[in-house]
């Protein structure tokens, strides 16, 4: 009998390098005008992925704890967070979902979701319902007549509006009726969703839009079960205004790319606000770290017509945010609505800060 | 129990250190390989196939049927292959169980560290032990099923543990998120030893192993450079640019790809996302990423990109993993891009009602045209499914592959244009008109994910185009012609051989053909492959294949990049032929409907023999035509590259016939050719060890010729395939132009045989051939050497090595120069045991005692082609000169005798059907000389145990013609009573004064089938089970019995095609006589099936009251639609008149 000796190995694949995401941090404070980069967070430090749910994201590791993510959608600061990723994705690990933030989040697009409802312990203010149970992990339809009524919700200033939730167990057939007259009538829009394992979930384009949609969700009658768990409505929000004459539009946004300085220096991004008779204002965004839980954003707006203003909103839940700007733009607040505001052509640096 | 005790040490690896893994779940993988037939012992499977059942599954642990997608369940012959790792949480010594039926087998660790063979199966199981250290390994069960129980159970005994347990969840583990892909219908496999199974061998029913041979491979990547490649162009400069699917998005500029050393690498741009296109126009780089064409520009000359601009972005899409955006094509001004389908693991997202069902409609499976000077995008065509792949085809056409799945039974070849639908539904309950494929690629034998498609812009196949392939691996050809101003074509493997399963194609400068792959988990990938980029490089060298197959109204043309013997390609029984249909259906893939054999009814060939034309009746349209060539050689006896050929045929066009000018058949030879072939092998292909490749001097065959350097012990090394045990004879070519002869030593498989002087020759230039110098070789592989003995050697250029000639691949082995080969296809003819007959170098010698000592083949045969060579020695007069014979089914005996050359021959002589006809021609090569017979044998017909048709047998002698078509009445001399069913061939021990013993070598049959056994076939292709009297049974109750439906075309358990058939019956009058006259329509090739009409009558109806009254065909049978089919009037010879009641009835009759 002879001894051998083996190697267990894991299956080698050509599993995708990704540098550790923590590098050494060295960099030198000075002027906001120019400031020098720390060590990026990630090689490659800007890339396109599909990030929480959401397609075509532009995602930045500015610092190894300060990341970044807009959405070329609508022209938005998507998040910001401090813990880097947990990938999943065809070229990250093989699998079928898309990735999330880690770590602590210093902002979240106030407006990005409609609607969440991810506790199925309760049921969620201003929803009615019937026959349904509440659970750990999902409510229940208990009964051919149960159903799920959500609270109203305005989808007038959203774009691609996606309904996505989740049905655990086996057997679930859901239909699903939308009202966009506060639950009057049901007939908007409707569909049938269908088995799908645990961990997959559904995922419907809102084909409708109005400012008191409802969302009604009952058995079919071909289940035997049903349940409904995170319940999301997501949609590209409008944060680009503009005003002139009195009178207030939300330009179509159209992605034009980013440009990076040197390799690791810094990137901007480009895009131009297409306004109602096709003028188009271009804006052009730096970010960049600051030391902390910080940010810069400098804005260079070209193209803006005479006697007319150009408003980004900036809210974002999370942490305390402080704004300080300096440059040709102003902030105002307007019913608990923070804006940065143009009315020329210029740049302006808007610094942020976040607190817990 | 039988415990196998094998004891090692493992060690677990230290973690990696990756900070992202892949997905895992619990459980097993699953997947299961619907076979069909009847199992010897645990299968392989042929490459590249996808499973019918694939799932995900708590243990090992599995009994009864599987359920299919496919409304059905697989209860019987199957394959099965349950995968994952084995989580080891404490180290120990395992013992591990295996119990199966009807058969299975255990790997653990890579390399199979630990095998548990449980096949054939053993009752309570087997088991082996293995030290584990704690950690994960891979490992796998294979396991197949025939009938009855089915059962697979994998138990262990962990440290400590007293009893086995079956192996929990906890402790299993396997990838998360696959897509399980999977495809109704029988798939291929073959045994790890012996004949049998399903495919033949790589080329024929199976997938390619090598590397195209009118191509070498290069590889010119860095070894450390692992591209997962999405798109591939070339930018001005030369330079390669390459776009990688993977965690970065990047782009990379290889340079320097023709030297001698790898590529260097640039990383250009970097972060896209899943990038799947490229294209350079202008010189800048253009890319495709999930929903955006994004251009790359380098701003400050520093070769890096430091702009991403969008050219075009936000069509409709959800966030689905599988909603990809792939390619980048400029045609017209315009950028192409297409999208995919969103799919929840394997299945098309749908969530149907007042919306398209997609989660986002109106974008996913679209093909985009994009503006790039105004940024705009519009989709112009949909109904796709997975179009990875798309490219600038013949005639400048646009042309995507798609990838099979719901709503597409097989991968396909579309032909783009606007405005077209292609058959993907975007609701799945709404059905409409779809345009069918240029190009169907039957799932699993040719494709499974068919990738870019490029056209071939010179060279022998110029114009036609090559298709990557993912997971099947290597690059198809396909030849595309228009039919009523739409594109099909056919479909051939072109290449394996390659690192990965390749994705994308671009032609380099150099005119290579530059290939990059790409991979990932479960299915989506060739061999486990993730990544590869290679190049083909044409190298001037013209394979034998088929080059194109061309429809016509009747039949099919072929062509051939090489002239075929006209035996080999004028003979229809040379071509298999199938058709079948495809349906979309919202399962995942499709099975093939409708599949029928055709049989071509004649071959026209043309006068240079590249091309022939098969008369195939029965063609349909909205088919796929399977071809397979059968036995097929060139000139220099060579098989074809590939023996498959797939064309679609949307359409059946108009001409008919061939198209080029058709060849007379040639007549026969009348000149005796010796059964020994000559094989030419190249110095400069053999393993050179020491001597160089040279040019310097003109004369040589091939690419040059080896040189020997000044030292002893170089060696030029053939290594050779034999099919044939025993002696060979070889020969060198070479040129010596020094003073004095220059000796080199021959070996042949280690042993030193000989010196061989070669003589100066009259100068450098001067080759001259050495004589044949006797070896003796292994059947298989053997190494044939010369090396140089002194301190330098003469240029030789080739080695002819003469023998045998390889039996067809279609044909029964009987003989093959080996021991073994005697006893397992032949036994003594009187008792039945084992041949006392001996083989010496390769050759069977008869023995005569003790006497009778005839041996006989084990197997029985019915109709055949036979090979024999035979040789009879000098001496002994008359019939005691070398006698000895071949008696057909022991009845009929063509004579071996050491007759000489060109006296007159007698019917007991040499060549003669003894005693019945002597030979045609002499065509003896003489006494002491190999000689061949080559018989195709027709046996006698039987209706019972009544003869109704004597034997036939056409015989060629050294390949001449001596009997054709010669009827046998009864059997030769003393032989054996003729008597229906499957007979024995016989060797004859026959007395003899000869110098020593007839001998026998390479000796092979060709059996065809029986009438039963294509009764049988039929029977199989309606799904009716054998049994006995199921001739007489009516399985789909329309009156008409299964024979009947058999002889007559019919569907026995569906609709017959409008035409009746029903046979009529009329009374006619004739001078005053009443006749009865059948009308009835049969098979065209009734006949040859073995089918016989009589007219029968009867008094009474009743059982075995009937009897046979002899009828006459009235005029010529006439052919109905497209001739498979004919109408036929039988009237009976006596007259009825006069009888007041009768009973008549026309009976079709299987004959034996």
């Amino acid at each position: 009998m002879s001894l051998k000796l083996f190697l267990a190995r894991r299956r080698s694949r050509a599993i995708a390098r990704i540098l550790p995401s923590v590098v050494i941090l060295s960099w030198f404070a000075t002027s906001t005008e120019t400031s020098i980069a720390a060590e990026r967070g990630r090689d490659p430090w800007v890339f396109r992925m599909i990030f929480e749910n959401r397609s075509r994201m532009l995602v930045m590791a500015l610092r190894s704890d300060l990341w970044a993510a807009y959405n070329p959608a609508n022209g938005s600061l998507y998040k910001v967070w401090n813990g880097g990723i947990e990938y999943h994705g065809k070229v990250y690990d093989f699998g079928q979902r898309n990735s999330k933030a880690l770590g602590q989040v210093y902002h979240r697009c106030e407006k990005s979701s409609l609607l969440e409802a991810t506790d199925e312990s309760v049921i969620p203010s201003g929803w009615t319902t019937e026959g349904i149970a509440t659970g750990a992990e999902s409510w229940t339809l208990t009964n051919s007549n149960s159903e799920l009524v959500t609270r109203s919700f305005d989808t007038r200033r959203y774009d691609q509006v996606m309904v996505t939730y989740r049905t655990p167990g086996g057997n679930n057939r859901l239909l699903v009726d939308v009202s966009t007259d506060n639950g009057l009538s049901w007939n908007a829009q409707t569909w049938m969703s269908i088995d799908a394992p645990a961990e997959d979930g559904h995922q419907k384009r809102l084909a409708v839009t109005a400012e008191q949609v409802k969302l009604r969700f009952r058995r079919n009658t071909t289940g035997s079960t049903a349940t409904l768990a995170d319940l999301v409505v997501m949609g590209d929000y409008q944060v680009w205004s503009f005003q002139k004459d009195g009178q207030m539009v939300f330009p179509k946004v159209d992605w034009r790319g980013y440009r990076l300085s040197g390799q690791t220096d810094g990137v901007t991004l480009l895009y131009d606000l297409i306004l109602p008779d096709e003028t188009r204002i271009s804006v052009a965004e730096t970010p960049e770290q600051v030391v902390g839980a910080g940010m810069t954003r400098k804005f260079e707006i070209l193209g803006l017509p005479a006697d007319s203003r150009v408003s980004l909103e900036l809210d974002g839940t999370g942490y305390q945010a402080a704004h300080q700007l300096a440059g040709a733009g102003s902030l105002r607040t307007e019913n608990d609505d923070t804006f940065l505001d143009f009315v020329t052509d210029g740049s302006s640096t808007l610094t942020t800060t976040w607190t817990p | 129990m039988r415990l196998l005790a094998i004891v090692a040490m493992v060690l677990a690896t230290a973690h990696l250190g990756w900070s992202q893994e892949k997905a895992m779940r619990p459980g097993v993988t699953v997947w299961v390989y619907e076979l069909g037939e009847e199992l010897r012992e645990l299968p392989l499977l042929v490459d590249g196939q996808t499973p019918n059942v694939s799932g995900y599954y708590p243990a090992v642990d599995f009994s009864g049927a599987w359920e299919t997608i496919y409304n059905s369940s697989l209860e019987q012959y199957y394959l099965g292959h349950a995968w994952g790792n084995l989580i080891v949480e404490t180290g120990g010594t395992y013992t591990f169980r295996l119990t199966s039926d009807d058969g299975a087998k255990f790997y653990i660790g890579d390399s199979a560290a630990l095998v548990v063979d449980d096949d054939p199966a053993e009752e309570g199981g087997r088991s082996a032990s293995l030290n584990l250290l704690p950690g994960t390994y891979p490992f796998y069960v294979d396991f197949y099923q025939n009938t009855g129980d089915a059962r697979v159970l994998l138990e262990w005994k962990p440290p400590g543990a007293q009893d086995f347990v079956p192996i929990p969840e906890s402790s299993l583990e396997t990838e998360d998120g696959l897509t399980h892909v999977t495809s109704p219908g029988l798939k291929n496999y073959y045994y790890e030893e012996g004949a049998g199974g399903s495919a033949g061998g790589p080329g024929d029913g199976r997938p390619l192993i090598g590397v195209h041979p009118g191509y070498d491979l290069i590889n010119f990547r860095p070894s450390d450079f692992h591209p997962a490649v999405g798109g591939m162009d070339f930018l001005p400069d030369g330079r390669l640019a390459i776009c990688t699917w993977d965690n970065t998005g990047s782009v990379y500029f290889l340079d320097g790809l023709d030297g001698d050393s790898p590529a260097t690498v640039h990383r250009f741009a970097t972060g896209l996302g899943e990038p799947l296109g490229l294209k350079v126009i202008d010189g800048v780089v253009y890319v495709t990423q999930k929903q955006e064409v994004t251009k790359l520009l380098d701003t400050d000359g520093d070769d890096v990109a430091d702009e991403y601009l969008s050219v075009a972005h936000g069509w409709p899409a959800s966030f689905n993993y599988h909603e990809f955006s792939f390619n980048l094509v400029q045609k017209d001004g315009y950028l192409w891009v297409t999208t995919s389908v969103p799919l929840r693991t394997g299945n098309t997202a749908y969530l149907p009602g007042s919306e398209p069902a997609f989660p986002v409609p109106h974008g996913p499976g679209s093909l985009l045209r994009i503006d790039p000077q105004n940024r705009t995008w519009e989709i112009v065509a949909n109904g796709l499914r997975t179009p990875n792949g798309m490219g600038v085809g013949v005639d400048g056409e646009l042309f995507c592959s798609d990838n099979q799945g719901e709503w597409l039974p097989s991968s396909r070849l579309n032909h783009l244009v606007p405005g077209n639908y292609y058959g993907h539904r975007e609701d799945p309950d709404v059905e409409l008109p779809y345009t069918r494929p240029a190009l169907w690629l039957p799932h699993g034998e040719i494709s499974n994910s068919p990738a870019e498609p490029i056209l071939i812009p010179s060279g022998p196949y110029a114009g036609q185009m090559l298709i990557a392939e993912l997971t099947h691996g290597g690059i198809n050809r396909a030849f595309l012609e228009k039919v009523k101003c739409e594109y099909q074509g056919a479909v051939f493997q072109f290449t394996q051989g390659l690192e990965c399963g390749m994705n994308r194609l671009v032609w380099g400068p150099d005119g290579s053909l530059y290939a990059g792959g790409v991979g990932s988990g479960g299915n989506w990938n060739w061999n486990g492959t993730t990544y590869g980029l290679q190049r083909l490089k044409p190298n001037g060298r013209t394979t034998f294949e088929m080059k194109s197959v061309r429809a016509r109204a009747d039949g099919i043309i072929i062509e051939f990049t090489q002239p075929v013997p006209y035996s080999c390609i004028g003979s229809v029984a040379n071509y298999s032929l199938q058709q079948y249909h495809y349906e979309p259906e919202s399962t995942y893939g499709g099975p093939k409907y409708n599949v029928e054999s055709l049989a071509a009814s004649y071959a026209d060939v043309s006068l240079d023999r590249t091309k022939v034309y098969l008369n195939i009746p029965g063609l349909k349209e909205d088919r796929v035509i399977a071809l397979r060539l059968k036995n097929f050689v060139n000139e220099s006896q060579v098989a074809p590259w590939a023996t498959e050929a797939w064309y679609t045929m949307n359409q059946l066009p108009e001409d008919a016939g061939a198209d080029f000018t058709v060849m007379d058949p040639p007549p026969e030879s009348q000149i005796p050719v010796s059964p020994d072939v000559s094989i030419l092998y190249e110095a400069e292909s053999a393993e050179n060890i020491g001597p160089v490749t040279a040019t310097e001097h003109a004369g040589y065959t091939g690419s040059g010729y080896s040189d020997y350097g000044n030292a002893a012990g170089q060696i030029i090394r053939w290594n050779i395939v034999s099919t044939h045990a025993g002696d060979h004879q070889v020969a060198f070519r070479y040129a010596n132009g020094g003073t004095s002869a220059r000796p080199l030593v021959l070996s042949v498989n280690g042993s030193v045989l000989t010196t061989l002087q070669f003589s100066p020759t009259s100068g450098w230039a001067d080759w001259v051939t050495t004589n044949v110098v006797v070896v003796n070789l292994n059947k298989g592989t053997n190494t044939i050497q010369l090396s140089s003995a002194g301190s330098t050697g003469p240029n030789v250029d080739s080695m002819s090595l003469i023998g045998p000639s390889a039996a067809p691949s279609s044909a029964v082995v009987l003989f093959d120069g080996t021991a073994a080969s005697l006893l397992a296809n032949w036994k003594r003819d009187q008792d039945g045991a084992r041949p006392s007959w001996s083989v010496e170098g390769g050759a069977l010698l008869v023995n005569t005692s003790p006497s009778p000592n005839d041996i006989s083949t084990i197997a029985g045969y019915n109709d055949f082609t036979l090979h024999l060579e035979w040789l009879s020695p000098t001496g002994g007069v008359d019939q005691l000169g070398g006698n000895s014979g071949v008696k057909l089914r022991r009845s009929y005996e063509v004579q071996i005798l050491n007759s000489a050359a060109g006296i007159a021959l007698a019917n007991d002589s040499a060549g003669a059907i003894y005693q019945l006809k002597a030979a045609d021609l002499n065509a003896s090569l003489g006494a002491g000389a190999w000689q061949s017979y080559d018989i195709d044998f027709t046996a006698a017909r039987w209706s019972g145990t009544t003869k109704i048709e004597n034997a036939k047998v056409t015989v060629r002698w050294n390949g001449v013609k001596i009997h054709d078509e010669v009827e046998i009445p009864a059997p030769t001399g003393a032989s054996l009573a003729e008597a229906s069913g499957l007979q024995p061939l016989l060797l004859q021990a026959h007395a003899s004064d000869a110098s020593g013993p007839v001998r026998f070598r390479n000796i092979w049959i060709i059996p065809k089938d029986t009438f039963s056994q294509h009764w049988q076939s039929w029977l199989e292709s309606q799904g009716i089970a054998w049994s006995t009297g199921v001739e007489y049974q009516d399985s789909d109750h329309d009156g008409l019995p299964n024979l009947w439906e058999y002889a007559v075309d019919g569907g026995a358990t569906a609709n017959d095609d409008g035409v009746s058939r029903m046979p009529t019956m009329k009374l006619v009058e004739d001078d005053e006589q009443v006749y009865m006259e059948f009308e009835f329509v049969r098979r065209a090739d009734s006949a040859a099936i073995g089918l016989r009409y009589s007219l029968q009558t009867s008094e009474s109806l009743d059982f075995g009251s009937w009897t046979n009254h002899p009828a006459s065909q009235i005029g010529p049978a006439v052919p109905i639609g497209d001739g498979h089919l004919e109408r036929v009037v039988l009237k009976m010879d006596e007259p009825v008149t006069g009888l007041k009641r009768i009973f008549a009835r026309l009976q079709a009759e299987l004959i034996e």
